[in-house]
């Protein structure tokens, strides 16, 4: 009967899940409702929204004097006492330089018609004569130029000075200005060009007299000053922007791939086939994501040649312009905001069973994303914390610390890693809705349906219920940390170090061994098979417990092998920073835990922990990954998702720990893996731990002891040999042992909701 | 081939839960096309729904070639093609990229699929228009390009629902001389449809359904035998207009 076997290998279903895709882009693609979002808003609105822009930046680039010539605001400041810089001499001065220009005639006329084209077409507003622009001379002490440039009383600020003595004096001018202020930039030029030519022309003259006052050569020193918060704030803009032009991609082929499958009559005919839904709706994620970057980067595209062809590049994006950096930054961020909308706008367009009806679910969710973008422009708001893993606000304080940046590598990670964490969750949830005969036939309410308890057994949790738990336990994570922080208090004055020790093993429970049981039990998961608490060959638990006993050196080597990574990607000082600082920690931390007994650190530090997370990481996450993946592919993925959980603990300092923790989490999987029982490595995980922290515990009564080294950092070569070498035959042991198996199939079809 | 056990659903309602299938048992074997009929809102369709797994049951079950449609539909699935009067169809794909996609979705790799394209095109005569657009097809060649894709993975179940409604009598004609071409191909296959005439033609056998319930099940002459009826159409108007007269005419006993 089941002819179609030979088809199901790995590498054939990849190449068919691109053909799926395919499709999916083919359909949308060749929609004209598609092509008209993708091509008109790059075409039409930009240039036209541009040429909006660029009459507001025009009328505010200068107050209109009588006949509508654009006159600039000038602050000059001096020492009135001086008869060289009284007002009456410098505003002699300025007429001078302002009559002197004027007399140029050809050279006038030809900056004009530059200026024009600066201005873009015809119709500009004249600039004025220097002289006739707004001039207010202010003794020195009385304003800050900084201040007034910032408040914007003035576009322009000169600061002049007499320097030298006798025949050598001269007058100095500090010009301050801001490269982000379009009328302070554009006065700046205008008067510093006029000046240089007035100079230019002294010059000559001196040169060639070789006489003359020298109170009229009044030589500039440029003084740029940067605008408080203004300066930013068109980059704190990008974020907001690239989100309304991803959702503006993303929400037609959304709807159309979903809800316009029922409408079409073809959603039915896809259920009634057997390929797995999430497949389905991972397809249609793909060609979603890739219509939203077509449309965000043909929509960056336009915006940046309309800038860039009215000259507006440097007022939005600064003075460095537009960097093939900023371009692949940009196009990065776009993906992960596009892989993040298609993912949530497929889960509510699953639910709709028209277009009519995802549309009307859309509106709200398109309001709802405009409020982080604002959060994501409020300044000061950092992307760390509880903020690092909410969702869509932390892509988006991403986007704008890469932006400007400056992105913390740890706060980046947990952010995209939460962010993909998310997408899967949500396409799992779109998976079970989609095609639901809520959907197809409209029997029931769907939502209803989104959370039934299904109605069969299984006897291993399927992915996406995995997926769901995993979503729930990243920011119970979180704020199980944040709230121990929070307890500990800054330099450690909050509860004692038990107390503490016990609501970490209080919390881990909750967290690894609670969350998932619930979930399990409520999803109808047999617990037995479903989180591997199954008996095992006895040396299998021989092997668990001297993996424990002998892992640790290499484990404490990598993680001062971090040390040398540091090194590689920052400077010397840095890594020497980190690892004294980690050196303090770890003394700090072992210093605290000998305020307590070794019984609760074999609590909080051995036994919860490794119950708690083999019972998830390698009992639920791995086994449910075993259903749908390769063997390797299923340890990989649990053991780097237990390393990023072990990362994420909100400080750089345990960023050293993904290493070490995958490794161990490898093992770990592996003997899993080949037990088919998360008991052997319950054993070990209990081992391992109590071993590293009771090494820290008793380091002062070890360090008595000559064979153990003084520092506990400092390992020698030969004990890391040996623990790798213990590692190595443990690993081959292992491999030459047949993998033990699920047996998903045979109990799960005798087992029926009673009843049912 | 086809077993189906004593199939229940209930659909709730604002006016309280409706019985749309109660307790119906039917075997269709293989080179037999079963027809199933029944006037509108009799429960055909949600049987069917039920046989392919599209539906949960809340009692009995169906089985195809061995399998249980509610324990393991995707191997139930595998075994079925399906075509039903609501069907659509890809418009912006062509015939063959959505024969192409189809064949993906049951798991053919991509030589075998050409292969039955390539055969089935022949087979359906939709070969000079399967480079065309669906959108661009008229409403029978769209059904044919339907029927192509519910057989693009050679299934050895068929079902059908209404294939042939809104097709005119010529496209009627062609659909119902496939199913006869199918039914020497030794499939086994559920027919529903309004066209009696066609239905007494083709099927081998009958189950009427009538408010929810097989009422009478049999070949043409055991369910004519003992009705005072020349032919299914006079059965069946005579059964709509005079439910009651249902125990006269031998029907309504559980089989």
């Amino acid at each position: 009967m089941k002819e179609h076997d030979s088809v199901t290998a790995p590498s054939y279903r990849g190449a068919r899940f691109i053909r799926l895709a395919q499709k999916e882009l083919r359909e949308t693609l060749r929609d004209r409702r598609t092509i008209i979002t993708l091509i008109a808003m790059p075409l039409i609105v930009y240039p036209l929204l541009s040429l909006i822009f660029k009459s507001f930046l025009l009328s505010n680039l200068g107050f209109g004097g009588a006949n509508g010539e654009i006159r600039y605001r000038f602050l000059v400041l001096s020492d009135h006492q001086r008869p060289e810089t009284t007002p009456e001499n410098l505003a002699a001065l300025i007429s001078g330089i302002s009559d002197h220009w004027e007399r140029k005639e050809p050279q006038r006329r030809q900056r004009e018609g530059d200026e024009k084209a600066l201005a873009g077409q015809g119709g500009t507003p004249k600039v004025a004569k220097l002289a006739d622009h707004y001039w207010d001379f202010v003794p020195k002490l009385n304003l800050d130029p900084v201040e007034e440039l910032q408040r914007k009383t003035y576009d322009l600020v000169i600061d002049v000075r007499v320097v030298g003595e006798d025949a050598n004096r001269q007058l100095e001018a500090t010009i301050y200005s801001s490269d982000q202020d379009p009328p302070s930039l554009a006065a700046a030029r205008f008067f510093k060009e006029r000046l240089q030519h007035f100079n230019l022309a002294f010059l000559q003259q001196k040169l060639m007299a070789m006489r003359g006052d020298p109170r009229l050569f009044l030589s500039p020193i440029d003084q740029k000053v940067e605008m408080q918060e203004q300066g930013n704030q068109f980059v704190a803009m990008i974020p907001l922007i690239l989100v309304l032009m991803t959702i503006t991609g993303a929400v037609y082929p959304a709807i159309d791939l979903t809800a316009g499958e029922r409408e079409r009559g073809t959603l039915e005919t896809l259920i009634a086939a057997p390929v797995p839904r999430i497949q389905v709706l991972l397809a249609k994620m793909l060609a979603v994501i890739v219509v939203a970057v077509m449309t965000a980067s043909l929509n960056v595209i336009g915006m940046l040649v309309t800038l860039w062809a009215f000259q507006l590049e440097k007022v939005i994006l600064g003075d460095t312009g537009l960097t093939w950096m900023m371009g692949i930054k940009v196009l990065l961020l776009l993906a992960l905001l596009a892989t993040f909308f298609a993912a949530v706008l497929l889960v509510v367009t699953s639910f709709a069973r028209s277009f009519k009806e995802a549309q009307a679910y859309l509106i709200p969710i398109i309001l709802l994303s405009m409020a982080p973008s604002l959060l994501a422009m409020t300044p000061g708001v950092t992307l760390d914390g509880p903020l690092a893993v909410c969702p869509m606000i932390n892509l988006l304080l991403l986007a704008r610390d890469v932006l400007e940046n400056q992105v913390a590598f740890v706060s980046a990670i947990a952010a995209i890693f939460s962010t993909i964490v998310y997408c899967g969750l949500a396409i799992a949830a779109a998976a079970s809705i989609f095609g639901g005969d809520s959907i197809l036939y409209g029997s029931q309410s769907s939502w209803k349906e989104f959370f039934a308890a299904p109605v069969r057994h299984s006897v291993i949790a399927p992915l996406n219920v995995t997926l769901f738990c995993l979503f729930l336990l990243l920011p119970i994570n979180f704020i199980a940390i944040a709230f121990l922080g929070r307890l500990v208090g800054p330099e450690g004055t909050g509860v004692s170090v038990t107390t503490q020790l016990l609501l970490m093993s209080l919390f881990t429970a909750l967290g690894f061994w609670c969350v998932p049981t619930l979930i399990a039990l409520w999803q109808r998961v047999d617990l037995r098979t479903g989180f591997g608490w199954l008996p095992a060959p006895i040396w299998l638990y021989a092997m668990g417990l001297v993996l424990g006993f002998s892992l640790w050196p290499i484990v404490m080597a990598l993680i001062n092998g971090w040390y040398e990574v540091i090194s590689l990607f920052s400077s010397a000082d840095a890594a020497a920073e980190w690892h004294a600082r980690l050196t303090q920690y770890s003394a700090e931390q072992a210093e605290k835990f000998r305020r307590t007994s070794p019984w609760v650190i074999a609590l909080a530090m051995s036994l919860t922990p490794a119950f708690c997370e083999e019972w998830f990481f390698r009992g639920m996450l791995q086994r449910s990954l075993l259903r749908s993946l390769r063997a390797w592919q299923a340890i990989v993925l649990s053991s780097f998702v237990f390393g990023i959980f072990h990362t994420l603990s909100g400080s750089a300092v345990s960023f050293d720990r993904l290493l070490p923790t995958a490794l161990v989490g490898l093992a770990l999987g592996f003997l899993a893996y080949k037990a088919n029982s998360i008991v052997p490595g319950i054993l070990m995980h209990a081992v391992h731990n109590a071993t590293i922290a009771f090494i820290a515990y008793y380091l002062p009564q070890l360090n008595e002891l000559s064979w153990f080294p003084k520092d506990a950092q400092n390992i020698p070569e030969r004990w890391i040999v040996a623990s790798a070498a213990i590692l190595l035959v443990a690993f081959g042991l292992l491999w030459r042992t047949p993998a033990r198996p699920l047996d998903v199939e045979t109990t799960e079809a005798t087992q029926r909701r009673p009843g049912g | 081939m086809i077993a189906i056990h004593e199939l229940s659903k209930e659909f709730p309602t604002a006016h309280g839960p409706v019985l749309a299938v109660d307790r119906v048992s039917f075997r269709v074997e293989r080179g037999e096309v079963y027809g199933l009929l029944g006037p509108n809102g009799a429960g055909k369709t949600t049987t069917m729904r039920m046989i392919l797994g599209l539906l949960k049951p809340d009692s009995g079950f169906a089985e195809v070639a061995g399998f249980r449609s509610d324990t393991d539909p995707d191997d139930v699935k595998r075994q079925v093609g399906f075509i039903s009067a609501s069907s659509g169809i890809y418009q912006w794909l062509t015939g063959r990229e959505m024969l192409s996609f189809f064949a993906d979705v049951y798991g053919l790799d991509p030589s075998r699929a050409e292969q039955r394209i390539a055969m089935l095109a022949d087979l359906l005569d939709i070969r000079h228009f399967l480079d065309r657009r669906c959108a661009s097809l008229s409403t029978g060649q769209k059904q044919r390009v339907n029927l192509a894709r519910a057989l693009v993975h050679d299934p050895a179940v068929m079902i059908m629902d209404e294939p042939t409604l809104g097709l005119d009598i010529v496209g009627s004609q062609v659909i119902f001389d496939y199913i006869d071409l199918l039914k020497q191909e030794q499939k086994a296959m559920i027919l529903c449809t309004h066209q009696l005439d066609q239905a007494e033609r083709i099927c081998s056998r009958f189950g009427l359904l009538f408010r929810s319930r097989m009422v009478r099940e049999g070949t043409l002459r055991e369910l004519l035998d003992g009705s005072g009826c020349d032919n299914l159409v006079d059965l069946f108007i005579r059964l709509m207009k005079s439910p009651d007269q249902l125990a006269t005419i031998g029907v309504g006993s559980r089989l």
